[in-house]
């Protein structure tokens, strides 16, 4: 059964603000490697592939930790279609996304995924998500984040 | 088996000396508050802990205690009021500038109004940091003007979700302690859905249910989330329990599964009634402050300790002086009633867990949500005091274990400064003559019966069917309400069906024939879509529905007491045995049912027997009705 509450993005939001190199995320690839590093840097790949038509963007998954990482202020959770749910698929879909320096979220894509069907669900909200901006200097930057939607 | 995981202290951890109490550190050494209006957010720090606040929205997007974050999202208060409500619009405040007071403290308020639109409340949450306390104090303030529609709340709550690597300890009470599973564990849900059955990892096959994290309003005041390696706790404490409805039997959710930690303001589950404010009436009320609290070292154990006597001493500070709300009295600005309340014809001494209060006249403080209540515990000889008492006119309550009624004073008015000496006041439960037999205590839970011990456990109304194959036949004088008596009179699936049962009470009358009136008190303690029919040796003699509050379903042994008198002729009563039919009529699925507090059979031989008409038949709850007339 399929079972996405706020709660459960909400605690998949903990590692929202995190470096994507966190080995926490590691955890959240369901193709998970032997160690987190390992892990990390096929995660780090994975960025740079799924955004590579982005060049500013993946200058931005480059740039070191800002000196206050993203507050989240506001979620919304996805809403999968009945068919899907019916389905009982289930599993964890990582997005990854970049929020401006006005605290929105202005691009989004899914980074692993156990059914297509879960894609364009997961970014829609994802993209209504707001936050406080990163800081770097005194000054609102943007940055990249990412997200694990557990479906469960 | 969600408790399962319990860790064992044979011995004082050393470890326990070691909490760091910040509050308890002098004043004059610790740092001065500090508030900064950010371009997103406004900050509060006292060095102990610090807070973001989103300006636009008012969700706390970050708390810290000593530099380290301890929430995993935004804490945001909501409300239930034709929808469901979130601050949206807001505006923030400075009330308190910590510039202004040398760095003694700062409060801020997030404010929206509601314009008379929906939802036709304005809604204000203040945060107070002070100097040295390791924590911040939260308030909200609630308010419909003369002029906006009618109005209500269902439901309000201040909602926190922890950072699970920080905590996995859930920390309810002392009976319910123990490590929780990480909120990313599979489940699949069960029926009621809030049920969940973990389905993978160390926890394979155990449930969790916010349900089974509920507690009685009375005597709680603290609750939260340990880390068995972080050694930090989060804490939500309560100074007092003036602003939540539905007074001390009332439970609310305190914190659950998925690192969930609640600060209920009102709340309609297990019957309770939401605040209704009708068109026309000018209505504010202040709920808390409570307080958010964080604390360092040593075990869950030592922690949790700290975390209790904090508790006290939030309730010692009651009301705060530092609180400056015009709808918060200070100290000066309220008064104490004190009394004895002594029972005549009933248990000389109140037993442990007898409480007296002071709330509005009507309806049944169970119901009641609008308003602020006062309760507390009487001492064994009926001596109470009950302090920090808003000024105005209430009516004292009391009730009791063994005594199913309620004790009830009108018009007692509670002057500003003053303590108001009532003296003794003398309880006399109605007489109905001689006790023929009880079945049950009369605590207004059915605690005393078959898994009433143990009852914040999924699907306990699964056992029935097995436990009870030929349904309750309960004889007085040899059964045992333990085993005999099952904690609710559920229902049964029959080939697929749902049907409602009957259960029967066996007894011997006196060996002659009777006359007189005959009563057979009904003290229930939850029920739910139930429809009761009572009968004797086959002949009805009263019928009713009864309240609904859906106790069982979320693993509670109360929900809205309600006492029936059932007065009959006693020439019904056949010399010898005798048999009582309780019949629970509604089948529909698993939720109908009826939890029994207590039932007496008295026999007056010298009282007429009189109409029910002019017998009060409905003695406690507002919120039933009969359902059948068949009395003579």
């Amino acid at each position: 059964m399929i079972k996405t509450t706020s709660l459960l993005l909400s605690l998949a939001l903990a590692g929202a603000s995190l470096s994507v190199a966190n080995p926490s995320f590691a955890a959240a690839i369901p193709s998970a490697a032997d160690t987190a590093a390992q892990a990390a840097s096929e995660l780090d790949e994975k960025l740079a592939r799924l955004w590579a038509d982005r060049p500013d963007y993946v200058a931005l998954l480059e740039q070191k930790q800002s000196d206050r990482p993203l507050r989240v202020v506001s979620t919304v959770p996805p809403e999968f279609p009945k068919s899907l749910k019916r389905s009982g698929k289930k599993g964890t879909i990582l997005v990854s996304f970049f929020v401006n320096e006005e605290g929105r979220v202005e691009a989004a894509r899914v980074v692993d995924s156990p059914d297509e069907g879960f894609n364009k669900p997961s970014v829609a909200a994802v993209l209504k998500w707001k936050f406080v901006p990163a800081m770097r200097d005194g000054k609102a930057v943007k940055v990249s984040g990412l997200v694990p939607v557990v479906v469960q | 088996m969600p408790f399962a995981v319990f860790p064992k202290r044979t011995a004082f951890s050393f470890a326990a000396l070691l909490v760091t109490s910040a509050a308890l550190a002098g004043a004059g050494r610790d740092p001065a508050v500090t508030f900064r209006d950010d371009a997103f957010t406004l900050v509060l720090d006292n060095g102990i802990v610090a807070l973001e606040i989103a300006k636009e929205n008012g969700a706390v997007v970050h708390f810290a205690y000593r530099g380290k974050s301890l929430l995993s999202g935004p804490a945001y208060l909501d409300w239930q009021s034709d929808g469901n409500h979130h601050f949206s619009a807001v505006r923030c405040r400075i009330v308190t500038d910590p510039a202004t007071n040398g760095g003694d403290l700062a409060e801020i308020a997030i404010e929206q109004s509601g314009k008379g639109q929906r939802p036709a409340f304005d809604v204000a949450q203040h945060f107070v940091l002070r100097r040295g306390e390791s924590g911040c104090h939260v308030f909200a303030v609630f308010h419909h003007a003369s002029n906006y529609p009618a109005a209500s709340i269902d439901q309000s709550r201040w909602v926190l979700r922890v950072d699970e690597s920080v905590f996995d300890f859930i920390n309810v009470d002392d009976q319910r302690r123990a490590v929780m599973p990480p909120g990313t564990t599979p489940v699949r849900t069960l029926d009621p859905k809030e049920a969940m059955q973990f389905t993978e990892g160390p926890w394979q096959g155990r449930i969790t249910d916010k349900y089974h994290f509920f507690a009685e309003a009375g005597d709680h005041f603290v609750h939260g989330w340990s880390g068995t390696k972080s050694n930090l706790g989060l804490w939500l404490i309560d100074g007092s329990r003036e602003d939540h409805n539905g007074g001390p039997t009332k439970q609310h959710n305190t914190a659950h599964f998925g690192g969930v930690l609640l600060k209920i303001l009102t709340c309609v589950h297990y019957g309770a009634h939401a605040v209704e404010i009708p068109k026309g009436m000018e209505w504010t009320k202040v709920y808390g402050p409570w307080l958010l609290y964080a604390n360092s070292g040593g075990t869950p154990d030592a922690l949790w300790a700290d975390a209790k006597r904090q508790a006290e001493e939030q309730r010692r500070a009651w009301p705060f002086s530092w609180m400056h709300h015009p709808h918060y009295p200070d100290r000066m600005q309220r008064g104490e009633v004190r009394g004895r309340i002594t029972v005549h014809e009933g248990s000389p001494a109140m037993l442990p867990g007898a409480w007296v209060g002071l709330a509005a006249a009507s309806p049944d403080w169970q119901q009641q949500s609008n308003g602020y209540q006062f309760w507390g515990h009487m001492d064994a000889d009926g001596t109470f005091a009950i302090p920090n008492v808003r000024a105005g006119t209430y009516t004292l309550y009391a009730f009791a274990p063994g005594l199913a009624d309620e004790f009830r004073r009108d018009e007692v008015t509670v002057a500003a400064g003053r303590s108001l000496e009532l003296g003794e006041l003398a309880w006399r439960p109605p007489h109905f003559g001689r006790l023929l037999w009880q079945v049950g205590i009369p605590d207004r839970t059915a605690r005393e019966f078959r898994y009433g011990d143990n009852h914040r456990r999924w699907g306990l109304w699964r056992h029935y069917a097995t436990d009870f194959p030929q349904g309750v036949n309960f004889r007085i004088g040899s059964s045992r309400e333990r085993t005999d008596w099952n904690y609710a009179q559920v229902t049964v699936n029959d080939r697929g069906q749902w049907r409602g049962t009957a259960w029967d009470v066996e007894f011997e009358a006196p060996d002659h024939p009777m006359t007189g009136t005959a009563t057979l008190r009904l003290a229930i303690a939850s029920a739910h879509a139930a429809q009761l029919v009572v009968s004797l040796n086959g002949h009805k003699l009263d019928g009713f529905d009864l309240s609904t509050d859906n106790a069982m379903a979320r693993a509670g042994i109360r929900g809205q007491y309600t006492l029936r008198d059932v007065p009959f002729k006693a020439s019904r009563l056949r010399p010898g045995r005798n048999v009582l039919t309780l019949e629970q009529q509604t089948g529909r699925n698993m939720l109908p049912n009826v939890m029994y507090d207590s039932l007496q059979l008295y026999l007056d031989e010298q009282r007429r027997f009189e109409t029910f008409r002019d017998t009060p038949r409905f003695v406690i709850g507002a919120n039933a009705r009969n359902a059948g007339e068949d009395n003579d």
